[in-house]
């Protein structure tokens, strides 16, 4: 279970180790109901089931610990950077109280019971608002509200890796390794980083909250670091679709279940086909998921390349035909699609899903 | 002879009972405690000057 044994291992640290003796200086709190959380102050990707903070009792978030890449939710907990951030906290709370601080305003209360649907379905029930029903349906409300921007909304934990951006994950926020848009702007290998577009982070949580925060169609990014002691400022390519990750492992997600995967095709094949290269989403099945026929979702085959959604065959933002039906269509909706299979064209019906059930 | 038995049984009986009281107390006060009401974290950091940790876990 994601996070279990690092909760243990916080949890019980003995007080006479090194951990210990920082979790010492802490009002430690461990909070499990979210019930009466100010989901405002406390805001994160929600599908974290793991999440610190280290502030003080004016409201003041000196950091948060925590963050997570798709393909684990652990990747990032590590037990040596969390004695960095704590030894940090305690500075940065020594420089509050001596006033060297600025005081930031304080986010907007939100508690669970101000969004309808969290309280009909949980609240009401007197069932436990769980992490990731917050943040579901807040979307799920949104998008009943004509709200909901899935690009900003639902990929909440962008990936730095999409930068190649490796850490050193024992040594918080230091860089073991550089590659594509990294390297390219000048980050070297023991890097520190300082600053995403001028804030102060300390941690990868903070990083991946306020990567989180960049508006999705900016062109670049301002990264500061650490080098032999002197700030080297860096400014750094956004990719295309850099905000998107993999939300199959979310559940009651928003985003439609599709229940195959893509890979896009090259120009040179989309040339082989006769099929639009400029922003074309033509792509090829390379996994049909079991689901498909269970649900009779539809009759994709592996190999098979979808070259056109309810008549459209590119689009300024998805790079694949999976990826055009998750932005651009609502979960439960039936599409019908172009396809190529062993040279020959047709079309076919396919059903999108709404993951309604907990895993 | 019987009293002798009666006092180890005695003695026996005691030092479960201490045991059991002590012992739960230094295990505590051997490991980091924890508050699980976010309010209470705020008033007893505004007491003692100290930062907070605060953990959120969402247990399944």
């Amino acid at each position: 279970m994601a996070g279990r044994d690092f909760d243990a291992q916080v949890v019980l640290s003995p007080k006479n180790s090194p951990r210990g003796n920082l979790l010492s200086q802490y009002v430690c709190a461990r909070i499990t109901r979210m019930n009466d959380v100010d989901i405002g102050l406390f805001d994160r990707d929600w599908n974290n089931t793991i999440y610190f903070f280290i502030m003080n009792s004016d409201e003041q978030i000196y950091m948060r610990y925590g963050g997570r890449e798709a393909k684990s939710p652990d990747t990032y907990l590590n037990l040596s950077s969390l004695e960095l951030a704590l030894e940090k906290g305690l500075e940065l709370h020594r420089r509050y109280r001596r006033g060297e601080l600025k005081k930031v305003e304080r986010p907007k209360p939100l508690f669970p019971a101000q969004i309808p649907l969290l309280v009909e379905r949980t609240i009401a029930r007197n069932a436990c608002v769980e992490c990731h029903l917050i943040g579901d349906y807040q979307n799920i409300q949104r998008e009943q509200d004509g709200k909901l921007d899935k690009l900003t909304h639902l990929y909440r934990s962008p990936d730095i890796k999409t930068l190649g951006i490796h850490l050193d994950v024992p040594k918080g926020l230091v860089v073991k390794e550089v590659r594509d848009g990294s390297e390219a702007a000048g980050m070297k290998s023991g890097d520190l980083i300082t600053r995403l577009n001028g804030t102060p982070v300390w941690t990868f949580g903070d990083l991946q909250y306020l990567y989180d925060k960049v508006p999705r169609n900016a062109p670049r990014i301002q990264i500061t670091v650490e080098r032999g002691r002197e700030p080297v400022n860096l400014s750094m390519a956004l990719p295309k679709r850099w905000w998107w990750t993999d939300l199959t492992f979310r559940q009651w997600t928003v985003e439609a279940r599709v229940y195959f995967e893509s890979v896009a095709l090259s120009d040179s094949e989309k040339r082989e086909h006769s099929l639009v290269e400029q922003d074309g989403f033509a792509s090829r099945v390379k996994r049909v998921d079991m689901f498909a026929e269970m649900m009779k979702s539809h009759e994709l085959r592996v190999g098979d390349i979808i070259f056109g959604v309810d008549g459209v065959e590119h689009d300024e933002l998805a790079n694949t035909a999976e990826l055009f039906i998750k932005l651009r269509k609502t979960a439960g909706e039936t599409v019908t699609l172009d396809v190529i299979r062993d040279g020959k064209r047709m079309q076919m019906r396919l059903k999108t899903y709404r993951m309604s059930f907990r895993k | 002879m019987k009293t002798q038995k009666q006092n180890c049984i005695l003695y026996a009986i005691l030092a479960c009972v201490v045991a059991s009281v002590v012992g739960p107390l230094l295990a505590q006060d051997e490991e980091i405690y924890w508050l699980e009401n976010y309010s209470e974290a705020i008033r007893e950091a505004k007491r003692t000057q100290k930062p907070i940790f605060i953990e959120f876990r969402c247990e399944p």
